[in-house]
């Protein structure tokens, strides 16, 4: 099946993880980043949230772009209210002239308290549908200003829109909703509600052939709809290089990724399902005790295989395909940052990644 | 007086026409090329207030930037610090950031955010917990903040944006009362009064309050700027004035309708007014609030001169109050360069 490829605008480097603090970029380097990124071939950009807002690029990508979607990747949902996150949405989604994706992801308790100041109010996965929800209550108002859709749900309550606050209709009124998760509750989220999933990178093959798909489409079922209404986006973790020297150099610094989110007990359920659940257990108790440096060692060679794709520049495109070709409508694509080679080798990849 | 203007006239004078990035890139170098000191965003019209200082800041060199302003409790603390930070790079440092609590209906009806108390004690927090994220975006190590709202006690590197080349944002808020005037002055960088302050009630009311919050911190009230955004009824003659009559008596009349800014209506004596405005307001009869503001209250509130009068007109109200007058001017005004050039330098 023919996928579409996307990437990210801002690139995280694996020192990061390590706690070296984060890239410096201007609107400069933002806006040649998208056009390069539409240049190679890609069809969207996304932005993460990781300590820098994650809308602002993406208006800048809006601006210097004309072809690519654009999409968060992902932002986190409570510590904004519904309102500012469909105000924001809908600039963007007129801006980009309907190329935005709002994607949403929940974070874990102790971030949203601790690191977002935000209350957490129950489990993630009840508040994040009636989040969805109350945003989706709020887009058919904005399109719709005569005809007011209001929301009342436990957590969110949208009740009042003076004319005065209401933006108006846009020509693409329809902003397409995606959350991320792994788990099935999220994933029968995104069936009943959302036009896509992104899967956390964690989520192996088998795990999202046997947890992940089943959720979609007893979510789909339930709202009438089918799965294949759903976007979704899968973002393996990749090892690839030009010669066995920088796949090894990959190889461990992917373990380091893996065992940072690894670490986080919301992920455990794919730890689990293929038996690591000890190796999950160490990784949390290593990140409390801020031991960042020694987690990588936790992640087997069995682990990382299952967690990513490994291959070479040139048999990469077919590897992904293999392995996920079946399963995906869309696949994330890290760029190594930056690299001459990188350039050269994309556009193949993305080409045959397009082709099926 | 320092002055600054809105990328776009106000939705109360026409129809409000969203720019689009093109149309705010070009506000916002008319804005520079004019002379403006800075530029004010508000959250207005159910637009984000932070897109336009962003493509402001692409398109300009050296004109101030601000959120005027942008509603604090429904973004949690970390989120405006994160925006604010990002702004404030990528502007090299020209991003002030102006908070305002809004009222308990619009937070919890329009923006599905909860009211978890009294917006006074809340907005004090707000802003210790945002400085306490600032300084630990600068430095590295976590300054931790807990209060009754809001508590800020996690932050692992690979979240913090790291510091900054220039200071910090300013934080401006937005005040009517007593309370969150004091807090302006023993916390703030400014102030932005709400436009229904008359310059008798700034004097009696804010000034005092400020004064009070300073003294407890230690600071002096002249540290804290006045940003004022005066209701203007102007127009190149008389008849142009009259009629945009019931285009700011329908911007007095939406006010006064709020209970929460009722306090300068009580000290000029247009309380009732504000009762039955707010009354309409429950019955969401918005057309029907403009035949209840008279022009005696219009010239309360309003600063009203033609075109030529304006910059003395302006000096003689707000000057020696005002440290920063934003002004809203209607489009025909916004094209008259000379006018606007003339305007500016009287208030200089």
């Amino acid at each position: 099946m023919a996928l579409k490829v996307e990437t990210i605008l801002a690139n995280i480097t694996v020192g990061q993880y390590a706690g070296q603090g984060q890239a410096r970029t201007s609107i400069e380097s933002i806006a040649n980043a998208a056009r390069a990124i539409e240049e190679l071939g890609f069809d969207g950009l996304t932005t993460p949230e990781t300590g820098h807002d994650p809308f602002i690029p993406l208006v800048i990508a809006a601006e210097h772009t004309s072809r690519v979607t654009l999409g968060t990747n992902v932002a986190i949902a409570f510590p904004r209210s519904p309102m500012v996150v469909a105000q924001t949405a809908w600039d963007l989604q007129d801006m980009s002239g309907g190329r935005f994706r709002v994607g949403l992801g929940t974070q874990v308790k102790g971030h949203n308290e601790r690191r977002y100041s935000t209350p957490w109010t129950g489990p993630a996965g009840p508040r994040m549908r009636e989040y969805v929800q109350c945003l989706q209550a709020i887009f058919q108002t904005f399109q719709n200003p005569g005809a007011p859709q209001y929301f009342e749900g436990e957590h969110y309550r949208f009740t009042m829109m003076p004319p005065f606050f209401n933006p108006g209709p846009i020509e693409h009124g329809r902003v397409p909703v995606y959350i991320s998760g792994l788990n099935p509750y999220m994933a029968r989220l995104a069936g009943e509600l959302c036009d896509g999933l992104r899967l956390h990178p964690l989520a192996t093959l088998p795990f999202t052939k046997e947890v992940v798909l089943p959720a979609i489409e007893a979510g789909a079922t339930k709202a009438g709809r089918k799965a294949s209404d759903v976007d979704l986006v899968g973002s393996p973790f990749i090892v690839t290089g030009k010669d066995e020297g920088e796949i090894e150099a990959a190889k461990r610094a992917t373990k380091q990724m893996i065992a940072f989110y690894a670490s986080t007990r919301t992920y455990h359920s794919v730890l689990e399902f293929h038996g690591w659940a000890e190796a999950g257990r160490r990784l949390h108790q290593l990140s409390i005790e801020g031991k960042w440096g020694e987690m990588m060692g936790v992640v087997t060679d069995e682990m990382l295989a299952e967690f990513a794709v490994i291959a070479p520049y040139d048999e990469l495109a077919s590897r992904l395909k293999e392995r996920w070709g079946s399963l995906l409508t869309t696949l994330f694509l890290g760029l190594p940052p930056g690299s001459q080679e990188a350039a050269d080798i994309v556009p193949s990849i993305i080409e045959s990644l397009h082709r099926g | 007086m320092r002055v600054e203007v809105g990328l776009m006239s106000h939705p109360f004078h026409e129809e409000p026409v969203y720019p689009g990035i093109e149309g705010i890139a070009e506000a916002a170098r008319w804005a520079e090329d004019t002379g403006f000191d800075g530029i004010l965003v508000p959250e207005a019209g159910g637009h984000d207030p932070f897109f336009p200082v962003l493509i402001a800041a692409e398109h300009t060199k050296t004109i101030g930037l601000r959120t005027g302003i942008a509603v604090a409790f429904p973004r949690s603390p970390l989120v405006t610090a994160q925006m604010a930070w990002d702004l404030q790079r990528f502007s090299g440092g020209r991003f002030e950031l102006g908070l305002g609590s809004q009222v308990k209906g619009q937070n919890e009806r329009r923006y599905a955010s909860p009211w978890t108390g009294p917006p006074g004690p809340r907005l004090r927090e707000y802003v210790l917990c945002l400085k306490a994220m600032f300084e630990t975006f600068q430095n590295g190590k976590p300054t931790e903040f807990a209060g009754e709202h809001y508590s800020f006690s996690l932050m692992p590197p690979v979240f913090n944006p790291g510091p900054l080349e220039h200071s910090r944002p300013l934080i401006f808020v937005a005040a009517v009362n007593r309370y969150i005037s004091r807090v302006a002055g023993e916390l703030c960088d400014g102030i932005f009064p709400h436009p229904v302050c008359t310059p008798q009630y700034m004097r009696e009311v804010v000034m005092p309050a400020i004064e009070s919050g300073a003294k407890k911190a230690g600071r002096d009230a002249s540290d804290v700027a006045v940003l004022y955004s005066p209701m203007l009824l102007t127009g190149r003659t008389k008849d142009d004035i009259e009629r945009a009559k019931p285009f700011v008596k329908q911007r007095l009349g939406f006010y006064a309708s709020t209970r929460a800014y009722h306090a300068p209506l009580e000290l000029h004596g247009h309380l009732e007014a504000g009762q039955a405005l707010f009354r309409l307001s429950m019955e969401g009869k918005w057309g029907e609030m403009v035949a209840l503001v008279s022009d005696e209250m219009l010239a309360d509130f309003a600063t009203v001169a033609t075109y030529d009068e304006l910059g003395p007109a302006l000096k003689e109200r707000w000057g020696g109050v005002a440290s920063i007058l934003h002004l809203d001017l209607p489009a025909d005004l916004r094209a008259d360069e000379t006018a606007l050039r003339r305007l500016i330098d009287s208030l200089h």
